[in-house]
């Protein structure tokens, strides 16, 4: 050990090593507040019940029947308590579960994109995903077509509308060996080329586009069990592939070339990214229309956390996204009393205060 | 200098899982969890539910958009989502099994922005009978009222309707009448729901088709006549660059028909639509029936109502006889509208009929 | 005795274009187990894009590339990873992880995602960071390391990626000299003892003769010259390449050459308003007059000399910069073909500098023979080296008296000199022409 120290931490005092919550803890505080969230939010809707009765419907029903008694013993009737039963587990736990796949797998697709496309500014429906999906969706109000099976048909349509954008993306790269601005831009392309259809549409017929807009802004209600079981089923098998990225979406930060030499195919990477976070989306999309903010803010909100480390983001993110999403939900339902708004409006009032003071509040990162 | 670089050839040892593993496979858990639950839920015997206290007598019917509904008989309590249906209900006696009207939300004026204060008088409703379905159904406080049957129109949305029937097991019967005859068709159906109204029935059909003949007669006689038929702009909504009327197949067209007029929207594809300004212009209709709101004091003096100030150069470009009417009259297909055609005869040819006597109820 | 074993690298015929242009035409190569080959050749010469052609797939190439026998083409990235790292010259700065994860990621081709990386995997990071001497540094963010520190994590990522060949590019770019030294030190001791085959790319040729088993030049793309360093770096081959003008020594102790760049010769001087070069003569010796030449030079002036005694250093400097000079043979006394010579330039000289040099016998008379200038020419006298400078019995301090009582100024050093030199450039023609009888 010949040489002589060379002096590499001479001036480095001042800056003391930052501040990383433990992603553990992160974890499981997230998983902790989601499960007592969802639970709280079986009390929120339009209509109030007592809430002995929702607690014992929601430990009946969630053990099978093994605990709790039927409503708690404070049912007037054998009648009201069916259907406070009903109300709780048929239509309020859908949708606190849709809330929080949906709000998972938004996020999972955003940070995807944002590590996929190294820019932070990137949301889950950055590749016209959303545009594609509201053109379709417009297509079925303007010319009123399938509305008696509205409730089955709109998702398919949705999910088909938001995947062709994203396939031609997806097309595009694995034709180019050009960097990630590209097919940006060939998204940006696409946004713009479906929101003129859909503009189109909309005149033509102004009464369907209050019922776009509505959908437009993220749309939370008539969700069912049924509903909730392919959501999940879809959406945990793609975010669960898309959360085990981490590593490859590390190396990528650091351009293709380096990536490709460490040994990461960095084409073949980005392409299969594209195409996992598209389906994602556009499922998400399919069943619960265009809910914004949560995608972009989710990963961010994690990295100020634990770190840019992708491996902790994207886990993490999903589970900050269903429970953020959650929140919205129920903000969505008790701002304007009897009323369930639309949960994009909720998704953009939570969410950009907490992050201007999660971003302010710590040190800023050395350029 | 150290070269003993670990050889990387070594066998990874300790086979520890990382947090992230460890959390992906709660996630997978909890979706197999999540997902299990759900397929449990859809196989569980009795679903989907039915309505609690429902008597063993049902029938079978057909809804104005063909929907095949099985319903009690003579149900004790009923939700009635339109003021429309509220009238035939009204009609037939079955007010006291009304335990729920649709209102929008009580932020935005309750009861009073659906019906009007006659009304709400005449039907004996208020806010404690509203349940919200502006903008969308509370489909769990209808289903907190215990109804065997819900009354729709078509502006309830589909995805209530279906809440309804597949997750509280209510029979929903909507009720779109696009013509006239529809109406009375309307009140049979009803009819056959509640059979013990029947005698009530009949004569509210006898009275109703009496008054459409009628008025088809005097149709007939204009066009034996050879006399112009007046053309006419209907419109519940005076807006700058578009007027809101009624399309080809609505309501609307068949009570210009019935009222031996001749509706200028008749071409308009859509429901509900707008004609363009210049459209009406050219057009000039001699009769414009436009609806106010029934809080609108403008009703008694007939200047242009005050919500409509922007569109005011466009008013006064118009030059055929403006008569305003209650909004009620013209946005609810219901029999009250049917029984109000003489007056609408008479404001469309006041030379040829005599004034009504008696205002419609 | 031939040796079957496949070479570690070796590169046939590998043509690189960029469109049309083609940035390396035809290259082939062989790199052995335990040798370090440098690459050399002026900027665009295609250093990096043969190394970055290698590494990875990305760039269109013809030509084939195997290591160890095998031919990379085949390979999926992950096979091509545990055979060939790259460290680049310049990477995007990416996030900002933490040191160690971000030599970790040198790791990705042993490691799986299923499992996190093995006590071995660990090692192997935390014994490159020390390698780079970064050890103090691994829990910062790579974000706030220096350019140079970040430039060693780029190694330390590259070590810890730990292949039979290592491609590195301009690995000392951006560092002080000490690690410069360090690193290559340590990179040639690991190729050695681990057998590894190293190519490194290098701008400083000294490094490169230093510390690579041979050199390959590189000139607009295609192989210029291959060998050992002594083998392949001459005068010529500099000058046709690079197009400099050096000397190549060889290192006493060593035995390894290097080479010193020549001044640039004098260029002709910017002209004064009168249209004549302003012309400076410099009496110096034992290189003193080495920092006036060289100032003179650089305003662009035009400089004389004299005399010098040959093979002084200043002699030296004066032949390389090619300024006109009177000499004489050393240790003789200055004889009178000299100081006519000196005559001529002090003749077509517009001042005068006497430098800050120790007098004797031999040198005596470049004073004496000034006093008839004295008032001749613009004269100035720097004062004289500290301590003892006068070896002549106190004539050469008697003339020095003399030549400033007959209007010579002084001044205390090069720096002070130069500023009146400037002084007197700026003289307008028909002042310069006065001040001359």
């Amino acid at each position: 050990m010949g040489s002589p120290s060379l002096g590499s931490e001479d001036a480095r005092a001042p800056i003391p090593p930052r501040h990383r919550w433990s992603d553990r803890w992160v974890a499981l505080v997230l998983v902790v507040g989601t499960v007592a969230l969802a639970s709280v939010s079986a009390l929120i809707g339009q209509n109030w019940l007592p809430p002995v009765a929702v607690f014992s419907i929601l430990l009946h029903n969630a053990t099978g029947g093994w605990l709790g008694s039927a409503c708690g013993g404070v049912a007037p009737s054998a009648a009201l308590c069916t259907i406070w039963t009903e109300v709780v587990w048929d239509a309020r736990m859908p949708t606190i579960l849709v809330a929080v796949l949906c709000g998972a797998a938004l996020a999972l697709s955003g940070g995807t994109l944002q590590g996929t496309f190294r820019n932070p500014l990137c949301d889950p429906f950055l590749l016209g995903l959303s545009s594609g999906a509201a053109m379709a969706v417009s297509v079925l109000f303007t010319f009123e077509i399938a509305l008696a099976n509205q409730a089955t048909v709109l998702p398919v349509v949705a999910f088909l509308g938001a995947l062709v954008p994203g396939l031609v993306v997806y097309a595009a790269a694995r034709r180019t060996v050009r960097g990630p601005e590209a097919l940006v831009l060939t998204g940006v392309a696409m946004s713009a080329l479906f929101s003129a259809v859909l503009a189109t549409f909309l005149l033509l017929n102004p009464s369907g586009s209050v019922q776009v807009s509505f959908w437009l802004l993220g749309n939370l209600q008539g969700e069912t069990w049924e509903r909730v079981g392919i959501l999940a089923a879809v959406l945990l098998v793609g975010g669960t592939v898309l959360a085990l990225y981490g590593r490859e979406l590390n190396v990528l930060q650091l351009g293709p070339e380096v990536a490709e030499s460490v040994g990461v195919g960095a084409q073949r990477t980005t392409r299969r990214l594209v195409l996992l976070s598209t389906v994602v989306t556009a499922v998400a999309v399919a069943f619960t229309g265009v809910i914004g903010f949560v995608g972009l803010v989710s990963p961010h909100v994690v990295r100020l956390m634990v770190g840019p480390d992708y491996r902790r983001v994207l886990p993490l993110a999903a589970l900050f996204g269903g429970f953020f999403l959650l929140v919205a939900a129920d903000l969505a339902q008790e701002i304007i009393p009897q009323v369930f708004l639309p949960v994009g409006i909720p998704t953009s009032f939570a969410g950009v205060p907490f992050f201007l003071y999660l971003l302010y509040r710590r040190r800023p990162t050395p350029g | 200098m150290s070269l003993n670089a670990p050889s990387s050839a070594d066998a990874p040892s300790g086979r520890k899982l990382s947090a992230t593993v460890a959390i992906v496979i709660a996630l997978i858990a909890a979706g197999i969890g999540v997902a299990g639950t759900a397929a449990y839920y859809e196989l569980r015997p009795g679903a989907p539910p039915t309505a609690p206290g429902v008597g063993s007598n049902r029938t079978t019917v057909v809804d104005d958009l063909g929907r095949t509904v099985s319903v009690p008989l003579n149900a004790s309590r009923i939700v009635v989502l339109a003021p429309s249906l509220m009238d035939i209900v009204y009609r037939l006696g079955l007010r006291d099994r009304v335990v729920g009207v649709g209102c929008t939300t009580s932020i935005t004026g309750g009861i009073y922005n659906e019906y009007s204060p006659n009304q709400t008088a005449l039907w004996g409703l208020s806010n404690s009978t509203c349940v919200t379905d502006y903008p969308s159904l509370n489909t769990a406080g209808v289903a907190l009222l215990l109804p065997q049957l819900v009354l729709a129109s078509t502006i309830t949305s589909v995805t209530a309707v279906a809440t309804l029937t597949n997750t509280y097991g209510i029979p929903v019967v909507i009720l779109a009448p696009a013509t006239l005859e529809g109406i009375v068709g309307d009140v049979r159906l009803v009819a056959q729901m509640f059979p013990s109204v029947v005698p009530t029935a009949l004569v509210l059909e006898a009275t109703l088709e009496t008054t459409l003949a009628n008025a088809t007669a005097f149709d007939n006689n204009l066009t034996t006549n050879g006399t112009a038929i007046p053309s006419v702009l209907l419109t519940y909504y005076f807006y700058t660059g578009e007027y809101y009327t009624y399309g080809a197949t609505t309501f609307g067209q068949s009570l210009i028909d019935f009222a031996a007029g001749a509706s200028i929207s008749a071409g308009l594809p859509l429901e509900y639509g707008g004609l363009n300004a210049s459209a009406v212009l050219l057009d000039q209709p001699s009769v414009i029936l436009y609806g106010t709101s029934w809080n609108d004091a403008y009703l008694v003096s007939g200047e242009t109502p005050s919500v409509w100030a922007s569109s005011a150069s466009y008013w006064s470009q118009l030059n055929g006889t403006k008569i305003a009417v209650d909004v009620v009259l013209l946005s609810e297909p219901d029999p009250t509208m049917i029984l109000a055609l003489p007056w609408f005869e008479y404001w469309l040819h006041p030379t040829l009929v005599a004034e009504p006597t008696s205002l419609p109820p | 005795m031939t040796d079957t074993t496949p070479p570690a690298l070796r590169v046939d015929d590998l043509t690189v274009r960029y469109g049309e242009r083609p940035a390396l035409r035809s290259v082939s190569l062989r790199v052995a187990r335990g040798e370090v080959v440098a690459l050399a050749g002026p900027n665009g010469s295609g250093k990096s894009t043969l190394l970055r052609s290698v590494a990875s797939r990305l760039v269109a190439t013809e030509g084939s590339v195997r290591v160890a026998g095998e031919t990379l083409d085949a390979m999926g990235p992950v096979e091509r990873a545990r055979r060939i790292s790259w460290m680049p010259q310049e990477e995007p700065p990416g996030d900002d992880v933490s040191l160690r994860d971000y030599v970790e990621y040198g790791r990705y081709a042993h490691t799986s995602r299923w499992v996190p990386p093995s006590p071995s995997d660990r090692a192997l990071v935390d014994w490159a960071v020390h390698e780079v001497d970064l050890d103090g540094l691994a829990d910062r963010g790579v974000l706030e390391l220096s350019g140079g520190e970040r430039q060693r994590a780029r190694l330390a990522r590259t070590l810890a990626q730990d292949t039979p060949v290592m491609l590195l590019d301009e690995p000392t770019a951006h560092l002080d000299v000490g690690h410069q030294l360090d690193i290559l030190e340590r990179v040639r001791r690991f190729a050695v003892q681990r057998s590894r085959a190293v190519l490194l790319a290098v701008h400083d040729l000294n490094l490169a003769a230093r510390y690579a088993d041979r050199v390959i030049v590189l000139s607009h793309g295609r192989l210029r010259a291959e060998g050992s360093p002594d083998a392949v770096l001459s005068s010529e081959l500099l000058a046709e390449v690079w197009g400099i003008l050096a000397e190549l020594r060889r290192d006493p102790v060593h035995g390894i050459p290097y080479l010193i760049p020549r001044l640039a010769p004098a260029e002709s001087g910017t002209p004064r308003r009168d249209g004549r070069p302003f012309r400076v003569h410099v009496v110096a010796g034992g290189g003193s007059g080495v920092g006036l030449l060289r100032s003179i030079v650089d305003h662009g002036w035009t400089p004389s000399a004299g005399v010098l005694p040959l093979f002084d250093t200043d002699s030296e400097a004066v032949r390389e910069l090619g300024v006109p000079a009177a000499e004489e043979v050393p240790f003789a006394p200055i004889g009178p073909e000299a100081l006519r010579r000196m005559d001529e330039l002090l003749e077509g000289a517009d001042a005068v500098v006497v430098a800050s040099f120790p007098v004797g016998p031999s040198n005596l008379a470049n004073l004496e023979h000034l006093l008839p200038w004295a008032r001749r020419r613009a004269l100035l006298l720097v004062d004289p080296p500290q301590g003892a400078w006068d070896f002549t019995a106190g004539r050469a301090s008697a003339i020095r008296a003399e030549l400033l009582a007959s209007g010579a100024e002084r001044c205390a050093d090069v720096p002070e000199a130069v500023r009146w030199l400037e002084r007197r450039s700026t003289t307008t023609g028909a002042a310069a022409a006065s001040a001359r009888e």
